[in-house]
This record gives structure tokens, C-alpha cells and sequence, in this order.
């Protein structure tokens, strides 16, 4: 069997005496939406963290592509293949939407900073490369007309999908999304759905952190579920729609208390 | 602006540079106008760290420092040749930055501000109680200025002011080239997202570290060029000038001019030289106006002067053009 792109392998993360994961284990596979949900505090957050480098496991193993990266800090984990989104905005307030994703583009420039500041030939060519690559990512995500806008200028859902677009310029083979739709209404909750998809068709691997059900049950193939920091239950979204132990984690168990 | 408007303006200041010393008849104001061309390497050194990734170092001074011993020492007691031992003193302040450059990076914002500042109270105290190797507060005299050049049948002696003024203006020039290339470089656009927002930098794949590494590490450099200079100009060195209070000229030039802009830093050296001068007429409320005047410029530039002034002539330009088209067409 193939290695999948995204491995985590029986993960622990405590916070002193705190355990905020415990023993989770789920893959990503090859063009896979890979939704994972559970009520607030059972680890989400946390888990992305741990994916994206920003919190060190406790034990287990993080693999990207069969290579563990549990040791490597952010930065390093990026030209291996992971990128991700921020829950929060995050973006430069005072580059253009293009100069964000120029920036995406860091790990995929040829020539070395050097030759960029001394401005040599190759690597001017470099430059107007990426800046074609940024264009047609932005097309992409459907922001091409706003390439010289300020980001912080841009409406909310237009920076979230900002944030997928400076991602995709990684050229990632996984992509971590932290709850991409928060703050969208319906319209923009479908483009966005429409932006995850044709990520997939592209062969990414996508985990898709997200409250809003319905987009979680449209895009993802798999939902992995959280609670107390462990897995609940994991299966097609049919399969989680309906497992009781899910309704009973997100609902409480229909018992009078 | 135009292109051509550019170059002009390029042109003009460079002429003006270069006459400037058969137009200043009071040998002060040249002496002045040396200090702030030194000022300004120091001041574009600074801009680097604190104007493009936003952190702000308080050992500015404390590098000058280094590359005015290394120079002066190397010169006077190890009797190298002055250009040699200039040459070599920006290396010796670069490798100085690097060694504390690397843990001091680690920690962010204010915490880096008062990490930087111990190693500028490190450095002057001990070239103040290293008695036997840089002379303590009683200094170090006779620093030689670099000897004469011949190119192409013309020789240019340094030993007066005006000889030496090209060769600071030489050095300040190339300073701000070397901001240019930075800033319109992938670095420059690194470093200013750092600025910005340093966890997004770090998940796009970029060692922000390096990164900001580098641009303390040249603004050691630039501040040891800058102390070389200083040095075999003064002919005199005591730790006395290189204390915080010249890192935090180095912050004010650099904030006041404006901070992330190339012209900012050459403006800021040169009202940090003179203002205390001109407004030696406040007499003994001297520093106490130029206190003021600095409190005022932060409320009402906080940007600086330089971002000020070109946004003024952009509304300008603006009008102008507004005023002078036809007549706006009512139907959109």
C-alpha cells in the first residue's frame, strides 16, 4: 500500500497535566477532503498545530509523504509539501493580494536570495515567473481582478480565500484548511466549496477543519471526529451523520440530566 | 512620479552633492555635513532591521564602537595601512552582530529591543575599563586619516576635510544603493512581511530567521563602516560617543526620516547631525527643544518626514492633474 500524503500515527500532545490530544491516528490521502470536526476544546485546534509545526508532539508520528516531520519547525515542513490556512485572518495588511501570493511562492523560487538582490538576469526571469504563477493562482480562487489591491482592502471571504490562494503558491501536496468558511454567507460558503474541489482534482490532500456541517458534508470524503481529544469516530459523512455517538458528543444523549 | 522627473531630480542632487564643498564657506558646516554622510551609513544600516523587519536594535552604537577600535587599533598599534584596517573594520563589526545576532533573534519585540541594548552597555563598558587595549575613557589620540590615491594621474589626498567629505559621501552612497537592492529585492519583500506578520512568513516556507539574521548582521556592517569612518576623521576615540545615546540617534534618524523608505534614513542623519547645532540659538534650552521638536515630529509624522512629503506632493499632483483635465464628463 502506498504511503498516504498526510500520516498521523497514534499522537499525543499534553499541556502539562493537560491532555489535548491522545493517541489520534487518521491519514489524508491522495485528492482526499478529509473533514475534521468535534465540539470546542476537543482538540482541533491543537491538532492543526501539531500537523503545521506551530506545537511539537508529545509522542507518535507525524509523516508527510512518508517522511516524518515532527522534528522540523514551520518553515522547514513547507517545502515538503504542507501548507495551511490561518483560523484568524492572517495576512500583510500592507502588500497587494499579488504580493501575497508572491510571497506563497518563496519555496518555489529557482535562484538564491542572493542573486535576488544583485538582480542578475536568471533571476529576474525567476521573479516574473512566480509573478505569472501568483497570477494564475489568483485566477484560480477567482481574485485575478483584484491582484493590485491592498489585502487589506479586500472583503472578509475574498482574504479567507486569499489565505487558500498564498497556500496553493507552495505548490502543497496537503493543504490544511482552519475552519475556511468562518465569517462567510451562503454564496461565498459555495464558491469556497467550489475552490476546495478543484484543489482535490489537482491531487492534493486536503484537512479540512470547519463548524458549518453542511459544507463539511458536501466536500469531504472522510470525517474524522474529535472528543476530549481523542478520535470518535471516524467514516463517509452518511456514516458520521448518523453514528449516535457523534449526536450524543455534539448534542448530549437525550437523557434528562 | 515620472521616470524622467526621476533622474533629473537624481542628477541634480548629485551635482549639488558633489559642489557642495566650494559652496560652504564656514569649514563647520562641512565638518557637519561629514558627520551626517557618516550618520546616514549608520542610519541605513539601522533602517534595515528596524525600518524593514520591524525590529527594533538598540546596539547601533555599540557596533559603530566596534568598527571604530577595530580600525583605529589595527591602524595605530598593530600599524596596518588606514585602508586596509577601514576595509576590514565592517567585517570584524558583521562578525560581532552574528555571534549575538544568532541568539538574540530568538526573542521578539521589546524583549530584543533590551537584549540589544545590554550587548551596547557590554561593549562601551569594557573598551571603558580595557585600559591597556583601547586606552579607557582617556582614549586613544593620533588616529591617522587614510593616505592619498593615485588614479589615472590624479592624486586625492584625504588629510583635509574636503578630500575626505567624497569619501564619506562615496560611502554613504553606496549604503543606500545597497538599502536599494535590498528593498527591490525578494529579501527586502521577506523582511518587510516580517514586519508584518512574522507567523504568516514562517508558514510559507520562509526561515524568517535567516532572514532577519541577515539584516542585522549588514546593519553591523554598515554601523562598523560607519565607525571606521568616524574614527580616522576625528583622529581621536574614547567609548564616550558610542553609548545609547547614538543607538538611539540611530533609531530617531531612521524613525523621523521614515522608516522602511530609502530617503528616509539619509533625511533623519542629516536633522540628527544638525538640529542640536541650529538650535543652538535656544541656548541652554537647547536640549530641551530638540527633546520637544523630536515629541512633536512622533505625534504629528509618526510615519516620518520623507512618507509625509511625497504623499503631499502625490495629492498635489493629483489636484493639478484634476484641475488642469477639460471638463469631467457627466456621464460615468
Amino acid at each position: 500500500m502506498p504511503e498516504p500524503l498526510l500520516a498521523l500515527v497514534g499522537v499525543h500532545k499534553s499541556f502539562g497535566g493537560v491532555r489535548a490530544v491522545r493517541d489520534l491516528s487518521f491519514h489524508v490521502g491522495e485528492g482526499e477532503v478529509v473533514g475534521l470536526i468535534g465540539p470546542n476544546g476537543s482538540g482541533k485546534s491543537t491538532t492543526v498545530q501539531l500537523v503545521a509545526g506551530a506545537l511539537t508532539a508529545s509522542a507518535g508520528d507525524i509523516r508527510v509523504d512518508g517522511r516524518s516531520v515532527k522534528a522540523l519547525p514551520v518553515s522547514a515542513r513547507v517545502p515538503l509539501g504542507l501548507a495551511r490556512t490561518f483560523q484568524t485572518t492572517s495576512l500583510f495588511p500592507e502588500y497587494t493580494v499579488e504580493e501575497q501570493v508572491l510571497l506563497g511562492c518563496h519555496t518555489r523560487f529557482r535562484c538564491t536570495a542572493a542573486a535576488s538582490v544583485l538582480q542578475t538576469r536568471s533571476s529576474r526571469r525567476d521573479d516574473a515567473e512566480q509573478r505569472d504563477r501568483a497570477f494564475r493562482i489568483l485566477e484560480f480562487v477567482g481574485l485575478a481582478d483584484l491582484a493590485s489591491v491592498p489585502a487589506a482592502a479586500i472583503s472578509s471571504a475574498r482574504q479567507r480565500l486569499l489565505m487558500i490562494a498564498m497556500a496553493l503558491a507552495s505548490e502543497p501536496r496537503v493543504l490544511l484548511l482552519d475552519e475556511p468558511a468562518a465569517g462567510m454567507v451562503a454564496s461565498e460558503r459555495k464558491a469556497l466549496a467550489r475552490v476546495i474541489l478543484g484543489i482535490r482534482e489537482r491531487g492534493v490532500g486536503v484537512l479540512v477543519i470547519e463548524h458549518h456541517m453542511g459544507l463539511i458534508l458536501e466536500i469531504c470524503q472522510r470525517i474524522v471526529v474529535l472528543n476530549f481529544g481523542e478520535k470518535l469516530a471516524e467514516g463517509t459523512p452518511a456514516e458520521i451523520r448518523n453514528d449516535p455517538r457523534v449526536i450524543d458528543a455534539y448534542l448530549g444523549n437525550g437523557r434528562p440530566c | 512620479m515620472s521616470r524622467a522627473l526621476r533622474v533629473g531630480i537624481g542628477t541634480a542632487v548629485a551635482i549639488a552633492a558633489l559642489a557642495l564643498p566650494h559652496a560652504l564657506t564656514v569649514p563647520y558646516f562641512l565638518h557637519l555635513t561629514i558627520l551626517a554622510c557618516i550618520w546616514t551609513v549608520l542610519a541605513q544600516g539601522q533602517n534595515l532591521v528596524q525600518g524593514f523587519s520591524g525590529y527594533v536594535s538598540i546596539a547601533a552604537g555599540g557596533f559603530m564602537a566596534i568598527g571604530a577600535y577595530a580600525s583605529a587599533l589595527l591602524s595605530v598599534k598593530a600599524g596596518w595601512p588606514v585602508w586596509t584596517s577601514m576595509a576590514l573594520a565592517p567585517f570584524v563589526a558583521a562578525a560581532f552582530a552574528l555571534v549575538v545576532g544568532y541568539p538574540s533573534l530568538r526573542v521578539k519585540g521589546h524583549y530584543f529591543a533590551i537584549v540589544t541594548l545590554a550587548y551596547n552597555l557590554v561593549i562601551v563598558t569594557v573598551l571603558n575599563n580595557y585600559e591597556s587595549f583601547t586606552g579607557g575613557e582617556a582614549g586613544m589620540p593620533n588616529i591617522q586619516r587614510p593616505a592619498a590615491l593615485v588614479l589615472g594621474g590624479l592624486q586625492l589626498s584625504f588629510a583635509g576635510r574636503e578630500g575626505y567629505y567624497y569619501l564619506v559621501l562615496l560611502a554613504a552612497a553606496a549604503a543606500t544603493a545597497g538599502g536599494a537592492l535590498v528593498l527591490h529585492s525578494r529579501v527586502g519583500r521577506v523582511l518587510i512581511a516580517i514586519r508584518q506578520n512574522e507567523m504568516v512568513v514562517d508558514a510559507l516556507g520562509v526561515a524568517a530567521w535567516r532572514y532577519k539574521l541577515f539584516a542585522f548582521v549588514a546593519s553591523g556592517f554598515l554601523a562598523g563602516l560607519a565607525g571606521a569612518l568616524y574614527a580616522h576623521f576625528i583622529g581621536f576615540l574614547n567609548p564616550e560617543p558610542f553609548g545609547t545615546d547614538q543607538s538611539m540617534n540611530a533609531i530617531l534618524a531612521v524613525t523621523l526620516g521614515g522608516s522602511g523608505t530609502l530617503l528616509g534614513p539619509i533625511v533623519g542623519a542629516f536633522l540628527v547631525v544638525t538640529l542640536p547645532e541650529y538650535l543652538r540659538v535656544a541656548d541652554t534650552y537647547r536640549l530641551v527643544a530638540y527633546g520637544l521638536l523630536l515629541v512633536l515630529a512622533t505625534i504629528f509624522m509618526p510615519r516620518g518626514i520623507v512618507p509625509m512629503v511625497s504623499r503631499g506632493f502625490q495629492g498635489m499632483a493629483t489636484r493639478l492633474a484634476a484641475a488642469l483635465r477639460p471638463r469631467p464628463d457627466p456621464t460615468p
